[in-house]
């Protein structure tokens, strides 16, 4: 993380400098990391295109004036996740997001073949390794959801492993959607912080 | 309560269940705690991995490509960004070579440098004002695209018309997936989306069984958008669309830079008649879905 921020701070050094090379670089060093944050909060590559698109024409008009270029990074990974973020906060309700995880999912990744929908993107290539990687973080973040506490380890389990809505799961445990939509806030957090205390390094990177 | 009791109680809300107060409140405290700024991104990442089947780790772990439009889009704003740099460099400071003293240059643009700044600034303004238009426009139509009766076409040209480009998308619904390619049951519905890099009038054509017809707008109406994704949704109406009958059916965007004669009863004879009656407009994308009976 730390390695990709200082060459993206020395790429913003040097496009401001007058090198017009290293735009291409802040552009493709940036993107995948930018996308992939946006995916993991709206769970629509389409969606998720438009906020990246959005927030780099923000981000790069603002590049050469940026007056910290070794916050550029950190600054262009919050504007990408601050706008994901207000996307799904407009939307109707919180359960309109789970329902867009089943929908033709990541079909973008897909190659385009003659006549097939495929959101008019050419092919990516399959990435084995990552992967691989990405299912071992998947796989602490489940074990880690037996440490929790109850009623959460139950809560956790019913919305992401039995698809339960917050208030299916409010009936089954006798209590209201807003403790339920808490309980799981609460467990995010305390996830987030396992994982992150297991890797000792960020997970975007 | 203290400051990290106060943050503890934000996170608990993070994202959906905060305030819009609150939620400034902790952004602008991730701004300047980068260990809290990696906290809100790993809770991002958790409830992915949390969610997440084997089908969706392997297309994460893809890098993801844009669309075209997408790659237009971007392309631009790199265009832009370069522009300012020329005009950020030289505005800094300039080493005179006799005296070697530092000479600020805001005030002596060159008259091409001028024309540059002024193009763009008009650019900026015209984008502006079709994002104010785009919001003014009246609202559309429910889709109904079957119960148009047929009639002769009503042609007629309005405006200029410009060089448009885009590309259309179709997606399936709540949990009815699809992929392209495979059949399509009538029980289930698409949504539309068009992405353009670029202010356009555009509509939306279905051609199936040897019937064309606008589905969108509806006659006298535009479907104005600024660059960008743009979901069909009309207002008042689902953006969930099904076909009355089963069989292959082809969907077409069609924009311009000019508004889109749509004939009166929304049938039209084909696809290239829409394009010839509203010179300028182009066939943006297509795409195909074999509708079926039943599951």
């Amino acid at each position: 993380m730390a390695n990709g921020a200082n060459r993206i701070e020395s790429l913003v050094l040097s496009f401001q400098g007058g090198d017009p090379g290293a735009l291409d670089q802040i552009v493709e060093g940036l993107r995948a990391p930018l996308l992939r944050i946006a995916n993991w909060i709206l769970r629509d590559p389409v969606a998720a295109e438009d906020v990246f698109i959005e927030a780099m024409s923000r981000l790069l008009s603002l590049l050469p004036d940026f007056d910290t270029p070794a916050n550029f990074n950190a600054y262009a990974r919050r504007t990408v996740r601050n706008a994901a973020v207000d996307t799904i906060r407009r939307r109707s309700d919180r359960d309109s997001l789970r329902s867009l995880r089943d929908t033709d999912r990541m079909a973008r990744a897909r190659s385009r073949e003659p006549g097939t929908f495929v959101e008019g993107v050419p092919g990516a290539r399959p990435n084995p390794e990552a992967a691989a990687i990405m299912s071992e973080r998947r796989d602490k973040v489940r074990g880690a959801v037996a440490g929790l506490g109850e009623p959460r380890r139950t809560i956790v389990d019913l919305f992401y492993q039995h698809d339960r809505s917050y208030d299916e799961i409010a009936e089954e445990l006798d209590t209201s959607p807003a403790t339920v939509k808490r309980h799981l806030a609460a467990a995010r957090v305390l996830l987030a912080a396992r994982l992150r205390s297991l890797e000792g390094e960020r997970l975007v990177s | 309560m203290s400051p990290s009791e106060r943050i503890a109680e934000l996170l608990s809300g993070y994202p959906d269940q905060l305030s819009e107060g609150e939620l400034a409140e902790l952004r602008l405290a991730a701004e300047q705690d980068s260990e809290l700024d990696a906290t809100l991104d790993a809770i991002h990442e958790v409830e992915f991995l949390l969610a997440a089947d084997e089908e969706s780790i392997a297309a994460a772990a893809e890098p993801q490509q844009l669309s075209n439009a997408g790659e237009q889009r971007l392309a631009t704003a790199m265009s832009n960004a370069r522009f300012l740099a020329v005009g950020a460099v030289t505005d800094k400071v300039a080493v005179d070579p006799v005296g070697a003293e530092v000479v600020p240059l805001s005030g002596q643009r060159s008259p091409s440098q001028w024309v540059g700044w002024t193009a763009l600034a008009a650019g900026l303004l015209l984008a502006a004002g079709t994002v104010v238009l785009s919001r003014m426009e009246a609202p559309p139509t429910p889709l109904n695209p079957l119960s148009a009766a047929p009639g002769a076409a009503d042609f007629s040209m309005k405006g200029e018309p410009g060089a448009v480009s885009g590309d259309l998308m179709i997606r399936g619904t709540g949990a009815a997936r699809w992929i392209g390619g495979e059949p399509r049951s009538l029980q289930h519905a698409v949504r539309f989306y068009a992405v353009v890099p670029q202010p356009s009038f555009l509509a939306i054509l279905e051609v199936q069984a040897a019937n064309t017809v606008v589905l969108y707008p509806g006659p006298g109406q535009q479907w104005q958008v600024a660059a960008g994704t743009h979901l069909l949704q009309p207002e008042g109406a689902s953006a969930e669309y099904q076909p009355a009958r089963a069989g292959p059916a082809t969907y077409v965007l069609v924009g311009s830079g000019a508004s889109l004669a749509v004939p009166a009863a929304g049938v039209v004879p084909s696809v290239e008649a829409l394009l010839v009656g509203n010179p300028g407009a182009r066939e943006l994308g297509r795409v195909e879905v074999q509708w079926i009976a039943g599951d």
